[in-house]
């Protein structure tokens, strides 16, 4: 184990964290010392990504979560705390990606949408950041998504959840700042997860149309992405609050045809 | 009775692209205009064209504060105190940054940034103190966010949405309203639009509207009066858009905006 990365020590907790951003975020923060629990609704998953973690040396465990269920939230934060004693870091990743014309989106599909991605990201902001603030300390980072600064057509409940996303950032941050507890929001744009791999192998998305609307003209890397978590999560970042950090290849900012 | 009936409208740049629409709309509304361009030709036919002579003058001006204090004198002299005031952009110089002349960007801070505040203090002033007055600031979309080769308008143009933005923390407890707005694309801008190195055609540059059409003349009209109208008290510090929705899209789309339409 690294005892001398950036996180060495730390404990960090990452929900949704058994595949794509979440795993690749956890993999990067134990290659820096942090002891890693991967949070995830499925045991499958997590096992199989903790375990996958454990055999490259690093520290990794798994506790079941379902994010929409706030007691469900409190638990995990609760066994964390007693067990190690400390809660350094708290990602709210957990998401899913649903799609379709606004006038057919279901209440169903809204409230999976906004329960998940928005009502979730609240209930780990609420329960991690007492135990941060009692411990007067602590970085809570919300994935967000360049969708919740600009608008997608047909992603109705998606945008207003990540829009969501990024105001409760800002809300809790002007709250806590003073106490030490700073939380930040990561808006990525599109990154080769095991979700988007497949969406352009069935060609539900084109890489074209991905890379042409990206004015780096590629799309980016996780490890371009998790860094920016690392930072964000690390003491590089003590006087960073309230902020959501685009890594978008210049996305968000080309507002041209 | 019109709804700006009355009303002393100065427009600022009145040669400008999206002058004679602002002009022709204010005219519509019952208000009495006095329009300020160095280029003398191009006001004179535009006044020429609106009839009813003497409700409409127009007065050479250029870039300096100097000239603007005293034109808006002369202003005053000949047709009392101005109720609004409206600034509007000039064209765009297009270019890739790297090819960008100093020269050009200056330029534009100066025609599009710098107009927009020696108009905006000159009238302002006069209406702090008298307590009350409307100004409307007429940018363009490329002051909203990054426009390939647009790098000198988008510049000088979002920086006027900051200092309608400012502006109005200042001035509205006074009664000075400032707002800005912004014209959607119009066809006619497609020559704008086509000296970018892309070289967007008419359909791709459609299909990027979600409205799917182009912005009309009575579309910016009819912002430009419900902004400039005393029943928009309440509003100042804003940035309309009327842009068929351009603006807000991110341009990626899990359903196509245009599909119902087909």
């Amino acid at each position: 184990m690294n005892t001398t990365g950036e996180l060495a020590g730390r404990v960090a907790v990452i929900t949704g964290a058994g595949r794509g951003i979440g795993l690749a975020v956890a993999r990067r923060f134990a290659q820096q010392g942090a002891i890693i629990i991967i949070a995830d609704i499925s045991d499958e998953r997590g096992e199989r990504a903790s375990e996958e973690l454990r055999a490259e040396g690093l520290s990794a465990h798994y506790l079941p979560l379902d994010v929409t269920d706030p007691d469900a939230v409190e638990g995990v934060v609760r066994r964390v705390a007693s067990e190690w004693g400390r809660l350094d870091v708290w990602v709210n990743n957990a998401g899913l990606a649903e799609h379709g014309p606004s006038e057919a989106l279901s209440p169903a599909s809204w409230q999976r949408s906004i329960g998940i991605m928005l009502s979730g990201a609240f209930y780990g902001c609420q329960s991690a950041g007492r135990v941060m603030l009692a411990l007067g300390r602590g970085s809570i980072i919300n994935v967000a998504s360049v969708n919740g600064l600009v608008a997608q057509a047909g992603r109705a409940a998606y945008c207003a959840a990540k829009a969501g996303t990024i105001r409760l950032t800002e809300v809790l941050a002007a709250e806590w700042a003073g106490r030490g507890v700073r939380v930040n929001a990561v808006a990525p744009s599109v990154f080769p997860t095991e979700l988007i791999v497949s969406a352009l192998q069935t060609g539900a998305a084109t890489l074209d149309g991905y890379v042409g609307r990206t004015p780096a003209r590629r799309l980016g890397e996780l490890e371009e992405l998790t860094g920016t978590f690392l930072f964000l999560a690390s003491d590089a970042a003590s006087y960073i609050t309230g902020q959501t950090l685009r890594v978008d290849g210049g996305w968000v900012s080309d507002h041209y045809l | 009775m019109a709804e700006l009936d009355g009303m002393l409208a100065l427009v600022a740049g009145a040669s400008r692209p999206h002058a004679a629409t602002c002009v022709r709309a204010l005219k519509r509304a019952g208000a009495r205009l006095a329009l300020v361009d160095h280029n003398e030709a191009t006001i004179a036919e535009l006044a020429g064209s609106l009839g009813q002579h003497d409700r409409v003058d127009t007065y050479p001006g250029n870039l300096s504060a100097a000239s603007a204090a005293v034109v808006l004198k002369r202003i005053e002299e000949r047709q009392g105190t101005v109720d609004i005031l409206v600034t509007c952009a000039g064209e765009p110089t297009v270019a890739p940054s790297v090819e960008l002349s100093g020269e050009d960007f200056a330029a534009a801070l100066v025609s599009n940034t710098f107009h927009a505040f020696i108009w905006c203090q000159a009238v302002g002033r006069k209406m702090v103190a008298a307590g009350r007055g409307v100004i409307v600031n007429v940018t363009g979309l490329s002051g909203m966010g990054g426009w390939p080769g647009w790098l000198a308008q988008s510049a000088s143009l979002g920086a006027i949405h900051n200092l309608t933005h400012t502006l109005a923390t200042e001035w509205t407890r006074h009664g000075v309203r400032v707002n800005s707005l912004v014209p959607g694309i119009a066809e006619r801008d497609l020559s704008d639009l086509l000296k970018t190195p892309e070289a967007p055609d008419r359909e791709t540059v459609l299909r990027r509207i979600p409205s799917g059409r182009f912005a009309t003349d009575d579309d910016l009209g009819k912002a430009l009066i419900y902004l400039a109208r005393p029943e928009a008290s309440f509003i100042s510090g804003e940035i309309l858009r009327v842009d068929g929705a351009w603006d807000v899209w991110g341009r990626y789309y899990a359903v196509d905006p245009h599909a119902g339409k087909r």
